[in-house]
């Protein structure tokens, strides 16, 4: 009755002569159709100075310009009852229209007006600089934000992975209408972008409304996808210890793990399952579901250590940081966790993973796989991210070989890479109960 | 979309919608054992027996349960929350029938382990200190205090109160689940690549020897105590932004006036970026990354509620901004273009969700919850089409009173700056 899912099935594919890469994958059972647009731009791409223009890039492509007014893009998907939105990350910027199947059209227009036509007005640019600074005060609110850009400037002294993508504080401040229009110009153009449209559409009329719709823009200059940034390996242990008002104590640790396409990231995948759990490889789409047969919780939230405990694996073009999230019981100390922590992450380079944790590890991989891929905005994703990072195949091909992977091969990516000197440790300690009255 | 329907003997209703080319299958359920059914004295009674549902039961241990529900690739997970406690479920068609006995041998009989009530208590502990460092959920658990009341069910926190959890033993929590843990509270929704008819009859062996309950009732009674009309600071000088929530008490999901209200809801704060509100205070002043309206309703009640997040110095702007879009809607009708697109949306957003397996099981259990109907999504065009701009205007002018408005900032406020907002609102 059922039949085996696969991604990839039925794509279809071509370059505009302008550079424009095209993925088409026709759904006939769908009702709607999702087109996304990832331009190959993170905060990776971004210096000193004027960290965050990725990001702030993003918000002003809502902001009109060309055939577009100022928030119309909310307004037609709305119209027709779409929904649409964008994110920035490291590696990619990708922008989404998910619409009834009849209004294919209004997406592809949308895009191609966004990539070539975007106004930048400067009023515009200075209204929006006030909404990214309160984004980024919502997220200074938490604690494990807090920690976590401490953790990323102490492991990162070279490479642009070290800043948030939302960017720092004072670049948010300083930064000009001008530096954000040449961002734009420098990184959005057809040749350093991949437009994916999933769902139910004719594979040949479409390819006619994008050629008729994208071709007009002019390629740009081609972007390296290489930047020249490597970071040299960390030398010994780096910590960062915070001392604020707040109720709990949290812990954060991560260790500098490669590039997703390196030859041990299936390893580091099955492993990070063993250890902390599996929600996807892309995991933008929050679960509540609690994975508790792993190592880590049975021991810190088992053992009354810890309420919470998250592992987040980086599916990343440069090497990232494998990052472990603690929020501690009350009352437990920052030392506490990360004694206990730190025993768990031994053991795993002394006891192998069993029979038992090896099933889970592989049936969780393989099942949030297919879980992942749930509806076409999703599939659309998958498709889309993976192809920026490496190849669209990308999914497929490290979700099969972390099937394949041996306890051995876990215990000794454990051994190289969940090191003391390879690890960066950041501590919330909560002081003054958070410091909280009620008038 | 094919819906089928079975209400077993027992009460148990299962709502289902065949997806026959889906490998995998999504859950979703709910039993009427939320918070509401905690008594005073026990405020948290509902919460820590939801949390171990899954943490032990007369045949199968805890660790059992997880290795059985992960070792298959699927995950399960419940929630409690004020009404209902909720589950939720993915898995592929081959284990469906083992996922399902393990969903109702959690139900039917958990063994509340002493072991596992302990790191439960301080898991859900943990989860109101966070929440007290949260300026979001401060500004929100403060506002429904005083829209509702501090001790009635939609005025307290579902995760209890520290205090009473220390108190709950075992006893108390088999207790509570004997009292509210019955077939005839339980509403199953699924979706996914299996026969209507082997489901249905799995679902009929497992939980066929459940008998209906004799417990308590489930019912709800509206406290007295509420305090309209109240501005409220919870003053968190550590933090860097100030949420704002304000709000009113609205109608149940069951009123004639939820429509009428929900369209208007949508237009004022919902629709691209944020409605009206988001284009006031968001795109205009750019005062705010979000300003957004929301309508719960539930089955005895419900909140109207504005909520935003601002630096402390923009406070000000930013309310007024929210009081002059607040007045307008209960003093203007929608024009008709907007009210269109407002439906537009809401029916293309229908057709959206039910795309994905788990925004459809979510659709079907809301249908099922709120008694809805078989045909309601066939209905729900033409429940659309039959509310006018001046219903909504009638309905607003009724339900969300300017002057009513419960006002709450949470965050490195003081009380000089709390005090400048009422005049902004009695300003407009």
């Amino acid at each position: 009755m059922q039949a085996s899912f696969h991604l990839l099935d039925g794509i279809q594919e071509f370059t505009l002569e302008n550079g424009l890469q095209v993925i088409l994958k026709p759904v006939a059972t769908s009702s709607v159709v999702s087109t996304w647009i990832f331009y190959k731009v993170g905060s990776r791409n971004e210096k000193m100075g004027t960290t965050g223009s990725s990001h702030w890039c993003e918000h002003m492509l809502f902001k009109g310009g060309g055939k577009l007014g100022k928030g119309e893009v909310h307004t037609l998907v709305s119209n027709e009852g779409g929904r649409n939105n964008a994110f920035t990350d490291h590696d990619v910027t990708a922008y989404y229209e998910t619409l009834p199947k009849e209004r294919l059209d209004l997406g592809l227009f949308i895009e191609s007006e966004r990539m070539a036509n975007s106004a930048f007005d400067p009023a515009e640019v200075e209204s929006e600089r006030q909404v990214i600074i309160s984004e980024r005060e919502g997220s200074e609110n938490y604690p494990q934000y807090q920690v976590r850009e401490e953790i990323f400037s102490e492991a990162f002294h070279q490479h642009p992975y070290m800043w948030p993508v939302i960017g720092w504080k004072n670049d948010l401040k300083n930064m000009t209408r001008d530096d954000l229009y040449s961002h734009y110009r420098k990184f959005y153009h057809p040749n350093n972008a991949i437009l994916v449209v999933c769902g139910n559409f004719e594979a040949s009329s479409t390819s006619a409304e994008i050629k008729r719709l994208f071709s007009k823009i002019p390629a740009g200059v081609k972007i390296p996808n290489k930047i020249p940034f490597k970071e040299l390996p960390q030398k010994g242990e780096r910590s960062t210890k915070l001392i604020e008002p707040g109720t709990l104590n949290y812990l954060s640790i991560a260790y500098h793990v490669p590039e997703i396409t390196h030859e041990d990231a299936p390893a580091l995948i099955t492993l990070s399952a063993v250890l902390g759990g599996w929600h996807g490889l892309i995991g933008f789409f929050g679960d509540r579901f609690v994975p508790r047969t792993n190592r880590l919780y049975k021991r810190l939230v088992e053992g009354n250590i810890a309420s919470e405990v998250n592992t987040y694996f980086p599916v990343n073009i440069d090497p990232n940081l494998l990052y472990f999230d603690l929020t501690l019981n009350q009352d437990i100390k920052t030392k506490v966790a990360k004694e206990a922590f730190f025993s768990e992450i031994d053991r795993l380079r002394d006891v192998p993973p069993n029979d038992d944790e090896m099933k889970v590890a592989s049936n969780q991989i393989r099942a949030w796989h297919a879980y992942e891929n749930d509806g076409i905005g999703l599939q659309a994703l998958s498709i889309g991210y993976m192809e920026r990072i490496q190849s669209r195949n990308l999914g497929d091909s490290l979700v099969e070989k972390s099937l394949q992977i041996t306890p051995a091969e876990i215990q000794r990516v454990a051994k190289h890479y969940l090191t003391e000197k390879n690890r960066i440790v950041g501590e919330f300690n909560a002081v003054n109960g958070g410091e909280t009255s009620i008038v | 979309m094919e819906l089928k329907r079975e209400l077993f003997e027992n009460g148990i209703a299962l709502l289902s919608n065949e997806v026959r080319e889906n490998e995998t299958v999504a859950i979703s359920g709910s039993i009427k054992a939320g918070a509401m059914c905690d008594r005073p004295g026990s405020f948290g009674a509902a919460e820590l027996a939801s949390r171990l549902l899954m943490r032990g039961t007369k045949s199968l241990s805890a660790s059992q349960i997880s290795q059985k529900i992960e070792e298959s690739g699927a995950t399960l997970s419940f929630e409690n929350r004020d009404e209902s406690v909720y589950f939720s479920s993915r898995c592929y068609y081959g284990v469906l029938e083992d996922v399902l006995e393990i969903i109702g041998d959690c139900l039917m009989h958990p063994s509340f382990p002493e072991s596992e009530i302990i790191q439960a208590r301080n898991e859900i502990i943990a989860e109101i200190k966070a929440e007290e460092d949260d300026t979001r959920s401060a500004a929100y658990r403060r506002l429904v205090e005083l829209v509702f009341g501090r001790d009635e069910v939609y005025g307290r926190d579902p995760l209890g109160r520290q205090d009473e959890l220390a108190k709950l033993e075992k006893n108390d929590l088999s207790r509570f689940h004997d009292e509210n843990y019955h077939p005839d509270r339980l509403v199953i929704a699924m979706t996914g690549g299996y026969e209507f008819d082997l489901v249905r009859a799995k679902i009929d062996k497992i939980f066929s020897s459940w008998k209906k309950g004799t417990g308590a009732k489930f019912s709800y009674r509206e406290s007295k105590e509420n305090a309209p009309d109240k501005a409220s600071a919870v003053q968190m000088k550590h933090k860097t932004q100030v949420d704002l929530a304000m709000g009113l008490k609205a109608v149940p999901r069951s009123s004639r006036g939820y429509y009428p209200l929900n369209l208007g809801n949508l237009v004022l704060g919902r629709l691209g970026l944020y409605g009206r509100l988001g284009k006031n205070v968001r795109e205009e002043r750019g005062l705010a990354y979000y300003s957004f309206s929301a309508l719960q309703s539930k089955l005895f009640s419900g909140l109207f509620g504005v909520f935003a997040g601002v630096n402390p110095t923009n406070l000000g702007r930013a309310a007024e901004g929210i009081f002059q879009e607040v007045a307008r809607i209960t003093t203007e009708p929608i024009p008709q273009k907007e009210l269109e697109t407002a439906k537009r949306n809401s029916l293309g957003s229908l057709s959206i969700s039910l795309d994905t397996s788990v925004e459809r099981v979510a659709i079907l259990h809301d249908i099922e919850y709120n008694n809805l109907g078989l045909d309601y999504l066939e209905r729900y065009p033409a429940i659309l089409d039959r509310v006018s701009s001046e219903e909504i205007l009638s309905l607003f002018q009724k339900y969300v009173k300017l002057d009513q408005l419960s006002i709450v900032a949470a965050g490195p406020i003081d009380d000089r700056a709390l005090e400048s907002l009422l005049p902004a609102k009695a300003a407009v």
